[in-house]
């Protein structure tokens, strides 16, 4: 694989059609991007505004998972492939209790108007997962001593709202289950769509994918 | 057609008086000379006619012909713009960043001149030349006398029935203090202009003062009868020479 | 060649645009800080609560962006005319500004940044209007087209106008030119007939109020969270003193400046530069004239 264009960016960036202008100049086949909510943001405007020729674009874009930007950026978003790690597709059913654990956060968040995250896919099932591991753990050691507790999870298999979790040697999941989503049929900036199967297909881990990688331009417009 | 009196006037900064009951009057059309070197007095007594500091005690007066009387004594510097009264401060205190054009119609600010903008900026550039030549200079890049003629063309464009002039000679060469003094002289009879100016250059303000005071320690040591009076009197001399 | 040629064509356009948006950015405080040496540092976090406004007017009743700038820019003159008050009678009168009228505006800034947290929450807000996301594509030959997005076009238009109004009222009205003298000096002002206070409280309101039209900009151009204005604190201050302390006209020339070298250098030399760049003109201009490229000083003040 040959890299024709690498750069980084700064934060303060306030426009980036130049940037992207620069890299569409190099004719790459595929845009990797590690950024940061408003890089991010930024990034899916100017492929709006300037598009691209790439057949792949997205990768580690941190903040297009977010309820906000999902809306606010809506159809802009369409054939962007990026991480995530929990949406709302039919297999990601797998993992009991999950269902119910997103229902309640999304009706407590309406409820008492809470200023957080409005649909909580992203971080909440693994944030909830990781206390539960850390509560099965200390009740199992049967006391509050870190050693045990960590020889405890490194050693065990643990069962939560986001399936069966094993560690690996290196401290990493034993098996990945970081997503790989593509942004498609997203036709408004209404926020509920991104509650309903299919606007986020699962691309990778291979077992749960809901549907196979598009090229860039075809999910557009 | 304006008076100014002065009755009893105190004045000062915090606890400290500067001014000892004072009592001059300005009359109509007249150019009035408060004489005393420095330290003395003078320049607060026009900073208390302009409102600038509240005097302690004493009153300042405007008597029209009509016999109305406008009290300045607790005026605010606006209201005394407002009545007609316009100053030339010692130093010139010209907005330095600003153009030549800038600085006179800034001093048109009171509503009652802004009408006549125009004119006033014609008879400027009439009376001082020198600056309709300058005018999109910035008035802190031009020479000490040249700064002098624009503050005294800017109190001007107020349309001021009393002028007040804080010792226009300071910081000029003497040829130009000589050229300053004829030229508000000039102004009193040609604009019909009550002026009260103050100067520690006794020679070349007695040569255009109808009247006199010399100000010694904030108290008025010395009141002329008239122009030959303040000329003549043995007094003034002393005054002078001993200051 | 032809790839050279487009690339420049759009670098220099984008600049411009960008230009005329951190215009609207710095505009407020060539005034405040500018004008009336009013060390104003919670200028950009005023923009981001306009922004906020903006944004709630958008997302609850699908008003234009713009037009809610607009809406919200009175409100901002009011909230100017009420800080300068707390300003003036607690630091100024007593000449204790220079310190304690810094530390002020920075307890501000955070007072607006947790306000905005609290009301808001720190997620990231965008604003939905049509012009957003699409872009005029101008062919000029083969392989050379300049595409010039909307929301950057809104904002360089919007900005211009507002700076060009801006301007026209400082040099051509009474009251524009006091403001303009104010900083010179307050006691010859005042022997003018004018109330140096009041020139400095309006003044002082008519900065912050461009923060409602400015906030509005901002979040046309970029999605907003409520700490943003720190990390827009340096490149706004930058752009004034760049411009000339003073010069309204100045603080839109040196915007342009820094956004055609930002866009330039992110463009053909790698866009983590483009920051580099706008601070080494900055120093270089300074090392060179003080007074910054449109700065007038010819009094010592």
């Amino acid at each position: 694989m040959e890299i024709v264009y690498e750069q980084n960016y700064n934060p303060k960036t306030a426009d980036f059609t130049p940037i992207l202008r620069a890299a569409n100049a190099k004719k790459p086949d595929a845009i990797y991007i590690a950024s940061y909510p408003n890089g991010s943001a930024g990034l899916v405007r100017a492929l709006a505004e300037v598009g691209t020729d790439a057949k792949a674009v997205g990768g580690g874009m941190v903040g297009l998972q977010f309820a906000g930007l999902m809306a606010g950026l809506g159809p802009m978003l369409n054939g962007i492939a990026n991480y995530d790690f929990f949406v709302p597709e039919p297999t990601m059913n797998l993992y009991p209790g999950a269902s119910a654990l997103i229902d309640r956060y999304q009706s407590k968040v309406k409820a008492e108007n809470l200023k957080v995250d409005a649909l909580g896919y992203y971080l909440v099932p693994w944030a909830y997962a990781n206390l539960d591991i850390l509560g099965q753990a200390v009740e199992a050691v049967g006391s509050l001593d870190q050693v045990a507790i960590g020889k405890y999870i490194r050693d065990n298999e643990f069962t939560s709202v986001v399936g069966k979790i094993k560690f690996g040697k290196n401290g990493e999941w034993e098996r990945p289950r970081t997503l790989v989503v593509q942004y498609q049929g997203i036709t408004n900036n209404d926020l509920q769509q991104f509650a309903t199967p299919g606007t986020r297909k699962i691309l990778l881990p291979a077992d749960i994918s809901t549907g196979d990688i598009q090229s860039f331009n075809s999910l557009r417009k | 057609m304006v008076e100014l009196f002065i009755k009893n006037l105190n004045a000062g900064y915090g606890a400290v008086t500067v001014l000892n009951d004072v009592t001059i009057d300005v009359p109509n059309g007249q150019t009035v000379a408060l004489l005393g070197t420095n330290g003395n007095g003078k320049s607060t007594l026009m900073r208390c006619i302009s409102g600038l500091i509240k005097p302690t005690a004493g009153s300042i007066e405007l008597h029209e012909d009509d016999g109305t009387v406008i009290d300045l004594t607790a005026a605010t510097p606006q209201e005394i713009v407002e009545a007609g009264v316009a100053q030339v401060p010692e130093g010139r205190r010209l907005f330095p960043d600003l153009t030549v054009e800038e600085n006179l119609t800034l001093g048109a600010y009171r509503k009652a001149a802004r009408a006549t903008l125009a004119t006033n900026l014609d008879y400027a550039f009439t009376l001082f030349p020198r600056l309709a030549e300058r005018k999109t200079q910035l008035a802190g890049s031009m020479s000490g006398g040249e700064q002098q003629m624009l503050a005294v063309g800017r109190a001007l464009m107020s349309d001021p029935r009393l002028l007040l002039v804080d010792e226009p000679s300071v910081g000029l060469a003497p040829i130009l203090v000589s050229q300053m003094i004829t030229k508000i002289g000039e102004l009193g009879e040609s604009r019909g202009l009550t002026i009260l100016m103050a100067e520690q250059n006794f020679n070349q303000a007695i040569r255009i003062a109808d009247k006199g005071y010399i100000i010694v320690h904030g108290e008025i040591a010395f009141a002329s009868k008239d122009a030959a009076d303040l000329r003549e009197n043995d007094m003034v001399k002393t005054y002078y020479l001993g200051a | 060649m032809a790839i050279f040629i487009d690339l420049l064509l759009n670098a220099l356009v984008i600049g411009v645009l960008l230009g005329g948006f951190y215009a609207a950015l710095s505009i407020g405080l060539s005034i405040t800080f500018g004008l009336l040496d009013v060390v104003n540092i919670a200028h950009p976090t005023m923009l981001v609560l306009g922004a906020f406004i903006a944004f709630l007017l958008n997302s609850t009743w699908g008003i234009d962006p713009v037009l809610a700038g607009i809406i919200s820019t009175p409100f901002f003159f009011v909230l100017g005319w009420l800080i300068y008050q707390v300003y003036y009678n607690v630091f100024e009168k007593s000449g204790a500004e220079s310190l304690r009228g810094l530390a002020f505006f920075f307890g501000l800034l955070f007072i607006i940044e947790v306000g905005l947290i609290i009301q808001f929450g720190v997620d990231h807000r965008l604003v939905e209007a049509p012009y957003i996301g699409q872009s005029w594509n101008i062919v000029i030959g083969e392989e050379i087209d300049v595409a010039i997005p909307f929301r950057l076009l809104v904002a360089f238009v919007v900005a211009a106008i507002a700076t060009l109004a801006i301007h026209a009222y400082l040099t051509k009205t009474f009251f524009g030119r006091a403001v303009r003298a104010v900083a010179q000096d307050m006691m010859a002002l005042r022997l003018m007939g004018v109330d140096p206070i009041r020139v400095k409280r309006i003044a002082f309101a008519m900065g912050v109020a461009t923060a409602g039209i400015g906030g509005a900009l901002m979040i046309i151009v970029l999605p907003i969270e409520p700490s943003l204005g720190r990390l827009y604190l340096g490149n706004v201050f930058a752009i004034v003193v760049l411009g000339g302390l003073g010069s309204i006209s100045g603080t839109l020339l040196a915007a342009v400046i820094i956004g055609i070298a930002e866009s330039i250098v992110a463009t053909f030399f790698g866009p983590s530069w483009a920051p580099a760049v706008s601070f080494g003109i900055l120093l270089a201009v300074l090392a060179f004239r003080p007074e910054g490229l449109f700065g007038k000083t010819a009094g010592a003040h």
